[in-house]
């Protein structure tokens, strides 16, 4: 499915802003929240390499920041 | 027929499918009658399948039918042979022969009359109807029929009948017993017989079958077929034992029946889709198979009764049909209506065609024909339930059923029949290929899938849940709902070092460390590093040797907060200058003694190890607070990319610590264990290091050698208790001596293919020893499953998941596949790494979200195929991106590698697909031993041949590569993996010039089995051609084969088509199958072949020497040479006729020299060159007297060829009377060619070659035997003349220049049976007199 070039997809985020991708025809699990219309895969992963520039989880980057402050 | 069948089945693909406008099947225009006549008749296209069959496994009962009734009035000898010999003569089909002539084309007779045999068993009837039914019928020699009567235990008498395939259906096996019990009835109560009228016979159907089947109709229908089937796909269940060459015909069923208002609602369902039971269960099926095998557009083959005429229904025979039905499901949101409205065109379209005889379909689409594999499909459907009790009337004889074995034709078939009101769906399977587990929960599966969508037919069915609790739990029964620990393994060391600051930790080469010395220096060299820069999610490169300092620094970085990155220093240096910029490492430590193999611009490097630097002023006691969280990074591993650069997987500390602590569950790595992984610091498996750290085991760091030169050693010195090899270590252990690592308490095998045989061996020969098999990415934290044997014979499984960690088998709608079935693992829980370092994209493709997880959480997909084991195991089946798809058949390169690396000799095998021009292809590169072996000889190269027959033994013939490519090494990639991308590309190693197979007289076996499989299946065959890739279909063997036996003279199974299929590889055959009448001169040392340097010629050549048999000192009078000589030994067996010749006192005692030329391209060139007759004459001929030594007094020889060898031998004679007498000239095109001198024209270049001789003298008188062949008058030479009155015109000219000529015709053609006729009669004839007499 994930391999599949030919079908759109959704950009996900989950609660520590984790980036995916999720078949556009589908509903995506519980988590998930998507990210602007569906569109190829190609520039679902172009997006996603412009938008999670810091692959840390939110739970951690807080923690660090709070202790940074 | 052949400008069609060039067309390559890719680019029909490209063509739109035919209009799905209606088509019905035509009628047959001819009338149906009986010819009384008429006592031979064609084969009907089914029979002409199943002789064919038959001709391929003569041993194989497969296509027998068996049924058995009961008597209850009991039976009567006299009165069942009254009634055995009515019934055949009502049935013509059941006194007919099959017989095939001499060019291949079969025909049925009908005989007069047969008896058929009844074997009168008694009580003691099992062995009687055993043999009945095991027995193989001659189709040659009828009845094809037999009948034994029994007297069961439990009930009335019995009569149990076995019947060929060919003569009978399971339709004919309801009215055998009808007509038999109606003449039995009325032979004893002495009454006419009240049966239907047969109009017509089964021979007048078939002939009228075949008169509709003309040319023109047949390429119209194998058009249709080649369009609808091209691009098809197998669908191939995954097996759980390899497929095997030959399978054994043995069948099993697992059988599910469906409720009866169920069964009443399907039903209704057909007729409201305007469709039949039949299509509704060939839907479900489709449907099913598709989930089993991941692809939607599946080739279901169905098998129906086929009676298309009223004045058939009467007619024992085989009606039966086997059509392809191509289903294409794989539209998303399909509901099961729209699945049937699909399935019923499908099938509508395929009954319209299904006048195509099947063959002809394979034969279309270029399916190829492998013995052991049905062609087109390997699943097939048989809706039995439209059939009509015929026996119901009073009296009738009850079914006796006393349980036979089954058979399989198929891998899996389903007989769907309606008992009771029920449905019942049958599933034969081949048990040879598939365990019954797997098979029974497909069959549940079916039901499931039936009731759903019978219950609801509209809705799409991919929401159905098609897999029940049970299941589900079962499936998870590994998986570990508790989540991880979140101590970091800082932690949980440091309160291990606390506890038991004395207990070994660490064990190297250079010492040991206890927890308390590991601590304290690690607190030290952390406190180092930070003041360096070093802290959480930062990186550290590290290069390290063997030494416990490794243990120290890797314990430092992750106290400091940061993560390692391992390089390694043998990596090229702009990789590992890539890797650190990449990973943004702020320093890289580094062993002393590695300093040197880093590139000076690494950035900060800090030596490290053996005391230096000196630390000791540093604090020993723990950072505090612990400066690494959970979710910090702990270490980097750079993973190879196949294409472009490198990425490092980025790995936190709670998945670590998922590892660590987890292990304890599956690892000896306790108090008392000490642990040794055999990999670099480079591979993932060294993070397993932490685990006995963290459960207070030790760790012990040691090089193994690059071949564990020296793995004993150090698993004793270091008193290793556990031990972690990837797969191939192990292999080259079992294969060295693994007792030498008896002690061990634990051996891990890791890598997703570990061979069953090596991991055997290891259970075996390390009594008291646990073996394990592991696998897992580097993106689920080292590993994800772990399996404890035993394991079954064929594959090792990788196991069930470790703890906190969930597996998936998954089809690609994302749901589990059922139990036995492909799909691809998914990986998740706390072992996810976090990413692909500063790789968003990469991370986001590979990481998605997981449905069956908490919300908001991960899963890793692999790319690993597997499937689920009934007892939850779970199987790898390969990589996704490995498996190739060839003509159709699904190839697991892996496969085709072990099979290579099995083969001696063999030391490193890649196996792929290429692009050829006439299609794709398996290619396999391979190394051979290059070290010298055991024997004396040296490396000689690979004998390909017998490569492929060793193989053939051991796959099916779809995966014995098509090329062979050795190579000096196999490219690998950095992480020692084949570079694919690196091997040479086939197209250069297969592009070389065709053999071109031009005049008359240049044909050597090779060229001329290419030539006629070319006139039987149309297209034009190069040495190489793959017969059944080049137009050709089974059922032209028998004719191609027929027109080389015509060739040769002599009987040639049909099989060797089968295992031979390019001309190259079945003449090679050909000539390996004829040297047994030669053995007993080969082992009394008359009959030898040697490497032959011809300092003429240039180069060696191939000779055989012969002498025919005699004592030691028995003078040799006559000597014969024979240039072209390795078809006069290999194919006419000349040696074995100068034997016989010679016992027979017809020929004196007579030696013989063979010479072959280089190679078949070369022999044209080779066999004019004006100097080969001095070459016979001054090199060949002493060569002989040598070998011969004193025993030699042949003066001169005589010369013996056929076609161009014809030509050679008579310039020889004439050209060199010195040394020759005579000659044999058999077939030879003269007169395009200069003979002796006499005959040139003045400016012939070989004219100077020799001293010009005047017309034979007395003592030049050659004696010269010249035969043509009255078929030979169709050969045209290149003056016009053909080849008959060549011979005869020269053969005048000859005699009138002086020379004793002879000259011979009669029937025969340019064949070397025709040749092989003509021999006794030349020697003799030449022999006689050629020599000595003229001499002397």
């Amino acid at each position: 499915m994930f391999a599949d070039e030919s079908r759109d997809f959704l950009v996900v985020v989950n609660h520590e802003e984790q980036y995916s991708i999720w078949p556009a025809d589908r509903e995506p699990p519980a988590g998930w929240r998507t990210e602007g219309p569906p569109r190829p895969k190609a520039e679902c992963l172009a997006r996603i390499d412009r938008e999670w520039t810091d692959l840390r989880p939110l739970s951690l980057r807080r923690a660090m920041d709070g202790e940074a402050r | 027929m052949s400008s069609e069948s060039a067309m390559s089945s890719e680019s029909a693909a490209d063509q739109p499918r035919p209009s799905r406008r209606r088509q019905r099947r035509p009628g047959n225009p001819f009338a149906l009658a009986h010819d009384p006549q008429a006592r031979s008749h064609p084969l009907s296209a089914g029979q002409q399948r199943l002789w064919w069959q038959r001709q391929l496994d003569s041993a194989s009962d497969q296509y027998h039918i068996h049924g058995g009734w009961r008597f209850a009035g009991g039976l009567d000898p006299g009165t069942l042979d009254a009634a055995l010999a009515a019934l055949v003569r009502r049935h013509e089909i059941l006194r007919t022969a099959f017989v095939a002539d001499a060019d291949g084309r079969t025909s049925q007779h009908v005989l007069d009359t047969v008896e058929i045999p009844v074997t009168w068993a008694g009580g003691d009837w099992r062995a009687a109807v055993d043999r009945a039914g095991a027995e193989p019928f001659d189709l040659a020699r009828p009845p094809l029929f037999r009948v034994v009567a029994a007297e069961p235990d439990d009930g009335p008498p019995a009569l149990y009948l076995v019947l060929h395939h060919i003569v009978t259906d399971r339709w004919s096996m309801d009215l055998l017993p009808r007509d038999l019990f109606e003449f039995y009835d009325a032979a004893r109560t002495g009454r006419e017989p009240d049966l239907p009228e047969l109009a017509v016979q089964y021979g007048d159907y078939a002939a009228w079958q075949q008169r509709a089947l003309t040319a023109e109709r047949r390429a119209e229908l194998a058009d249709w077929w080649r369009t609808t089937l091209s691009g098809q796909e197998r669908a191939e269940l995954p097996s759980d034992r390899p497929r095997r060459p030959a399978p054994d015909g043995s069948g099993a069923t697992v059988a599910v029946d469906l409720p009866a208002d169920v069964t009443a609602q399907l039903t209704d369902l057909a007729w409201g889709a305007r469709a039949t039971p039949f299509i509704v269960v060939t839907a479900a099926l489709a449907r099913l198979l598709g989930e089993a095998t991941g692809q939607g557009d599946v080739t279901i083959g169905a098998i129906v009764s086929d009676r298309p005429h009223g004045a058939l229904q009467d007619l024992i025979g085989f009606f039966v049909n086997t059509v392809p039905v191509r289903v294409d499901l794989s539209a998303p949101g399909l509901t099961f209506r729209q699945a049937l409205t699909a399935t019923r065109e499908a099938w509508l379209a395929a009954d319209a065609h299904q006048d195509a005889p099947f063959e002809e379909i394979v034969g279309a689409l270029r399916a190829g024909s492998d013995p052991g594999r049905h062609p087109l499909f390997d699943v097939a459907v048989n809706h039995g339930g439209d059939h009509t009790n015929l026996t119901g009337r009073q009296n009738a004889p009850a079914w006796w059923r006393p349980g036979v074995p089954e058979t399989a034709r198929f891998d899996l078939s389903l007989t769907t029949m309606v008992v009771d009101g029920r449905l019942r769906a049958a599933f034969l399977y081949r048990p040879d290929l598939f365990d019954r587990g797997p098979i029974a929960a497909l069959a549940e599966r079916y039901l499931r899938l039936l009731e759903h969508a019978i219950a609801e037919p509209d809705r799409p069915m991919d929401e159905f849940v098609l897999v029940d609790a049970a299941a589900v739990e079962s499936q998870d029964r590994h998986d570990d709902p508790i989540p991880a620990p979140s101590e970091t393994v800082v932690e949980l060391f440091q309160a291990r070092a606390a506890r038991h600051p004395d207990v070994p930790a660490v064990v190297a080469p250079d010492g040991q460390l206890t927890y308390g010395e590991l601590n304290e220096r690690a607190n030290r060299l952390a406190r180092r590093l930070v003041w360096l820069g070093a802290g959480p999610e930062l990186v550290v490169g590290v290069c390290l040797e063997h030494s416990v300092d490794r243990a120290v620094v890797l314990l430092a970085v992750a106290k400091s907060g940061a993560a390692y990155l391992p390089l390694d220093p043998d990596f090229p240096a702009e990789r590992l200058r890539f890797l650190v910029a990449d990973a943004e490492a702020i320093l890289t430590v580094v062993s002393p003694a590695l300093r040197a193999a880093l590139p000076a611009d690494l950035g900060s490097v800090v030596e490290f190890g053996g005391g230096v630097p000196d630390l000791s002023q540093a604090a020993a006691t723990n950072l505090a607070p612990v400066r690494a969280r959970p979710d910090n990074l702990a270490y980097l591993i750079s993973t190879s990319g196949s294409t472009g650069k490198p990425k490092s997987v980025a790995v936190p500390h709670r998945a670590l610590s998922r590892l660590a602590v987890g292990a304890a569950g599956y690892l000896a790595v306790g108090p008392g264990d000490t642990f040794l992984q055999a990999g670099p610091l480079t591979f993932d498996v060294a993070v397993l290091e932490w685990a006995p750290l963290v459960h207070g085991g030790q760790v012990a760091i040691a090089a193994l050698g690059t071949w564990l030169e020296d793995a004993a050693d150090v698993v004793r010195q270091h008193g290793v208790t556990a031990l972690k090899l990837v797969s191939p270590q192990l292999d080259l252990l079992v294969e060295r001596d693994i007792d030498l690592l008896a002690g061990l308490r634990q051996l891990i095998v890791g890598g997703d293919v570990v061979r069953p045989g090596s991991f055997a061996q290891a259970r075996l020969r390390l009594p008291g020893c646990e073996v394990l098999a592991s696998y897992g990415p580097t993106e689920n934290t080292v590993l994800s499953t772990i399996f404890a044997g035993p394991a079954p014979s064929h594959r090792v499984p990788i196991g069930h998941a470790v703890p906190y960690t969930s597996v998936y088998v998954l089809d690609r709608n994302l749901r589990p596949t059922p139990v036995g079935m492909r799909g691809e693992i998914y990986l998740a829980g706390a072992g996810l790494a976090r990413g692909y370092h500063g790789r968003p994209g990469r991370t986001a493709q590979a990481f998605v979200p997981d449905p069956y997880g908490p919300p908001g959480s991960r899963m890793y997909r692999t790319g690993d195929v597997g499937r689920r084991l009934p007892d939850g195991e779970i199987d790898f089946l390969g990589r996704a991106d490995r498996q190739l798809k060839i003509r159709g058949f699904r190839i697991e390169t892996g496969e085709v590698e072990h099979a290579l690396l099995r083969q001696p000799g063999i030391t490193a095998a890649a196996v792929t697909r290429a692009e050829l021009e006439t299609g794709p292809c398996l290619v396999a590169y391979l190394t051979t031993a290059t070290e010298p072996t055991t024997t004396t000889e040296p490396a000689a190269p690979m004998d390909q041949d017998a490569l492929r027959r060793a193989l053939r033994t051991e796959l099916p013939a779809y995966m014995v590569p098509d090329h062979i490519i050795e190579l000096p090494r196999i490219p690998l990639t950095a992480h020692n993996k084949v570079d694919r991308a690196a091997l040479p590309p086939i197209s250069r190693v297969a592009d070389r010039p065709e053999e071109q197979v031009s005049t008359v007289g240049d044909d050597g076996l090779v060229s001329r089995v290419a030539r006629a499989w070319s006139e039987v299946s149309g297209a034009a065959l190069t040495p190489e051609s793959d017969f059944f890739n080049s137009g050709g279909h089974s059922l032209m063997v028998p004719r191609a084969t027929a027109a080389v036996r015509n060739l040769l003279g002599r009987e040639i199974p049909l099989r060797l088509m089968m295992e031979h299929r390019t001309p190259a590889s079945y003449a090679a055959a050909l000539a390996l199958a004829s040297t047994p009448d030669l053995a007993a001169a080969t082992r009394e040392h008359r009959l030898v072949r040697q490497s032959w340097h011809s300092a003429a010629l240039g180069g060696d050549r191939r000779v055989d020497l012969f002498v025919t048999p005699g004592a030691p000192d028995t003078v040799v009078g006559h000597a014969l040479v024979v240039p072209d000589g390795s078809e006069f030994v290999d194919i006419m067996r000349l040696p074995a006729l100068l034997d016989r010749l010679a016992s027979e006192g017809r020929i004196g005692p007579t030696a013989a020299v063979f010479l072959s030329p280089a190679d078949s391209s070369a022999r044209r060139t080779e066999l004019l060159d004006p100097g080969y007759a001095d070459v016979l004459a001054d090199e060949l001929l002493p060569h002989l007297r040598a070998w011969l030594g004193t025993r030699s007094r042949a003066e001169r020889a005589v010369v013996l060829g056929a076609s161009l060898g014809a030509v050679v031998a008579l310039r020889a004679a004439l050209r060199r009377p010195d040394r020759f007498a005579g000659a044999a000239a058999l077939s030879g095109p003269l007169s395009e060619h200069r003979l002796g001198p006499e005959l040139d024209g003045p400016e012939e270049s070989d004219e100077t070659d020799g001293p010009l001789l005047s017309p034979a003298s007395a003592s030049t008188r050659a004696r010269l035997f010249l035969a043509a062949g009255d078929a030979e008058a169709d050969l045209t030479l290149d003056d016009g003349l053909n080849l008959l009155e060549a011979n005869q015109k020269t053969a005048v000219e000859l005699d009138e220049q002086g020379n004793t000529v002879r000259f011979e015709h009669g029937a025969g053609g340019h064949t070397y049976a025709a040749w092989e006729a003509l021999l006794p009669e030349a020697l003799i004839w030449t022999l006689q007199e050629g020599t000595e007499q003229h001499v002397r």
